[in-house]
């Protein structure tokens, strides 16, 4: 589904990713480990599409498609779903003025009839429901006034909305007390599926002991430094990153 | 001293010699409407057209913008006015309607026999209150005086003392004609004690040029709540000049938002006297000028006596290779303790070439009192354009879903449904007619 070559990318001049591979097949979930400032964060903001990042070498090809080539709304619509670390308050946007036009726009963009009123609204509440979103914080402007946790939650009902086929949750459990980190990552479980990729990026491990991934890769300096199963993630919790910082300097 | 006098010789601008000559060959069949035509003239004949040397109208050279003056209108075809009413422009509001043509009330457009209990409604032309006010704050205003020379007529209002009126009264200002003409008009509103209705003014006028310089005058007394909504929609060739007067008794309420979209070049002005003590104003404005617009809003609040509060907001977007403008002034007087003032404008610029200017002032001569102002100018926040964009919100789309987020603050705190959903309307009709909307580019 996802196939990362030989990826460099510089920032103001600054090179943060230094020749990334990275393969990723329907059904999988790949956890991305490292410690700060490996470039965890700029591989999300490259595969979602954000400007200001320049792609020096290599490329990213989604579904056999250059998604760099792609604008990040058309990504969007392919299937390519960010949860942002930090979800931005939007005052003056309606939640659902806002989930509505999204998922509209991008069944539109993929020739898709648009959902009406009360269809949208049947599907909101199914999924809102599952994820402990309240109708009182759907009927708030976009995050604003949410805490940590609801903003997280919110990111994860857009998730599951717009069923995109790459999820990429960027540090999702930043800021999550024990009993969001649960209710986020059953939401997060719900949907797996076979159809469906999902790249899991966090500093700790604590994340994937509720998300367990197939794959653990330990990002450093810009390169992926080490890959492995689940167990890498354990070791990683109890040695720390000291190894790939030192080797890295 | 004829030495000197030779050496002072103005020289006038095309337009000021042609508004000079129009004023000759039609005062003498300008009907009585209460204004003292003769001495506004004469002040026009002292000052000309204000420019950039004129503090109050520094952004605003209409010496420069004012090519020529058109000839007065004549009355307007009555069916051509009608043409350009929009039956649906206020949508569920559903109004009552009073309609001036070419600065002459038409009384075959207007609901006469549909007013609601406790308003009244004349031809401005013999109305015992047709001047209207003349606020110290106003006078001497060039805007104001050439409405004054020239006013052909409009319309008087009256809401009975005590009286609140439910359905809104909605007032349509138009200018239609086979050839480019202007046009002068005037309403003058009075609210007695404590009544209190909802008011549409909005301004309309043919595809071809014209030049229209309306007045409001809006006199509130004692315990009267006024709301005012007022929407400048002229059409794209058009110069509009406006101007406002209210004067609030004590514990009046008078809510403003102005909405000024249309016209090629507009001079929107608003001047509040705080007359009695504990009343409210609460100012607000969206100013959207796109293309090669000129859109210069200004607002002069008078608290005159102590313990009244105003708020201001004004909200500007300015596109294209346009002009924004916002002169906002506060006056404090001397006695008028425990003012509360708070005052803010926000612009939105997006396009590389769009300007916008800032003017907010404060003058305090009290000493106990709560005065602030704030200003902010800048571009649309990429951070929030790239989180819709990744939700797959065509950029676009997106653009316009944080203008009108943008927007929005000047018109909820207006606290009406319906109103929000009819300027909603004309927000995105706005924002959708605009060629293109990059940012920086």
């Amino acid at each position: 589904m996802l196939e990362i070559k030989n990826l460099h990318v510089e920032v103001d001049g600054n090179q943060i990713l230094r020749g990334i591979d990275l393969t990723i097949n329907a059904g999988e979930v790949h956890a991305i480990m490292g410690p700060n400032g490996s470039g965890k964060s700029t591989l999300s903001y490259v595969l979602a599409g954000k400007e200001d990042y320049e792609i020096t070498e290599g490329q990213i090809l989604f579904n056999g498609e250059d998604l760099l080539e792609m604008g990040a709304d058309e990504r969007a619509a392919a299937g390519v779903f960010l949860a942002f670390q930090y979800p931005i308050e939007i005052p003056g946007v309606a939640t659902m003025t806002f989930l509505k036009t999204a998922i509209n726009a991008q069944r539109k963009a993929r020739g898709q009839d648009e959902l009406t009123t009360p269809e949208f609204m049947k599907l909101v509440k199914e999924k809102s429901a599952e994820l402990n979103v309240t109708s009182d914080m759907l009927k708030r402007p976009l995050n604003v006034g949410f805490s940590g946790g609801e903003k997280k939650r919110n990111e994860i009902l857009q998730m599951a909305l717009l069923e995109p086929s790459l999820c990429v949750l960027d540090e999702t459990d930043s800021g999550l007390d024990i009993d969001a980190l649960r209710i986020v990552s059953e939401g997060v479980n719900t949907l797996r599926s076979p159809e469906r990729a999902m790249v899991v990026i966090t500093h700790y491990q604590r994340l994937l002991d509720h998300i367990v991934p197939d794959f653990v890769h330990v990002l450093s300096k810009g390169r992926i430094a080490k890959s492995g199963g689940k167990d890498l993630a354990l070791e990683l919790e109890a040695k720390g990153y000291a190894d790939y910082v030192d080797n890295a300097a | 001293m004829s030495l000197m006098s030779a050496d002072l010789s103005v020289v006038r601008t095309d337009a000021e010699a042609q508004i000079l000559e129009h004023y000759k060959t039609s005062a003498v069949s300008l009907p009585s409407v209460g204004s003292n035509r003769a001495d506004a003239i004469a002040r026009f004949e002292a000052t000309g057209l204000p420019h950039r040397r004129i503090e109050s109208w520094k952004y605003t050279d209409l010496r420069k913008r004012m090519n020529a003056a058109f000839v007065p209108a004549g009355e307007a075809d009555v069916d051509k006015a009608r043409g350009l009413l929009g039956e649906d422009a206020l949508g569920a509001l559903n109004p009552v309607r009073l309609v001036i043509a070419n600065g002459r009330f038409v009384a075959d457009l207007s609901d006469l026999s549909d007013l609601p209990a406790g308003v009244t409604v004349a031809d401005l032309v013999g109305a015992p209150n047709a001047e209207g006010l003349s606020l110290d704050v106003a006078s001497g205003d060039i805007g104001l005086d050439l409405n004054l020379a020239f006013r052909t007529g409009g319309l008087s209002l009256t809401l009975t003392e005590g009286v609140t009126v439910e359905r809104p009264i909605e007032i349509v200002s138009l200018v239609t004609a086979d050839q480019p003409v202007s046009s002068t008009s005037h309403i003058s509103i009075s609210a007695e004690a404590g009544a209190s209705a909802l008011i549409f003014e909005r301004y309309v006028g043919m595809d071809d040029a014209y030049q229209t310089n309306v007045s409001a005058s809006y006199a509130i007394a004692d315990g009267a709540e006024v709301a005012v909504v007022r929407m400048q929609t002229e059409s794209a060739s058009a110069l509009h000049i406006g101007s406002t007067q209210a004067e609030l008794g004590a514990d009046a309420k008078f809510n403003h938002l102005s909405v000024l979209v249309g016209s090629e070049t507009a001079r929107d002005q608003t001047f509040i006297r705080f007359s009695g003590e504990h009343a409210h104003a609460g100012l607000r404005g969206i100013n959207l000028s796109g293309q090669s617009q000129h859109i210069d809003k200004t607002l002069v609040v008078d608290h005159a006596v102590p313990n009244c509060d105003s708020r201001e907001l004004y909200k500007t977007v300015v596109s294209g290779d346009a002009a924004g403008i916002f002169q906002g002034k506060i006056v404090v007087r001397q006695h008028a303790q425990k003012t509360d003032a708070e005052m803010m404008s926000q612009a939105l610029l997006l396009s590389e070439n769009a300007e916008f200017s800032n003017k907010p002032e404060l003058e305090i001569y009290a000493d106990d009192v709560i005065c602030a102002h704030g200003a902010t100018c800048g571009e649309l926040d990429e951070d929030l354009l790239f989180y819709l964009l990744s939700r797959g919100i065509p950029r676009r789309e997106a653009e316009v879903m944080l203008v009108q987020a943008f927007l929005a603050e000047a018109v909820e705190e207006f606290d009406n449904r319906a109103v929000a959903d009819a300027l909603g309307g004309l927000v995105e009709q706005w924002l959708s007619q605009r060629e293109s909307m990059q940012i920086g580019g």
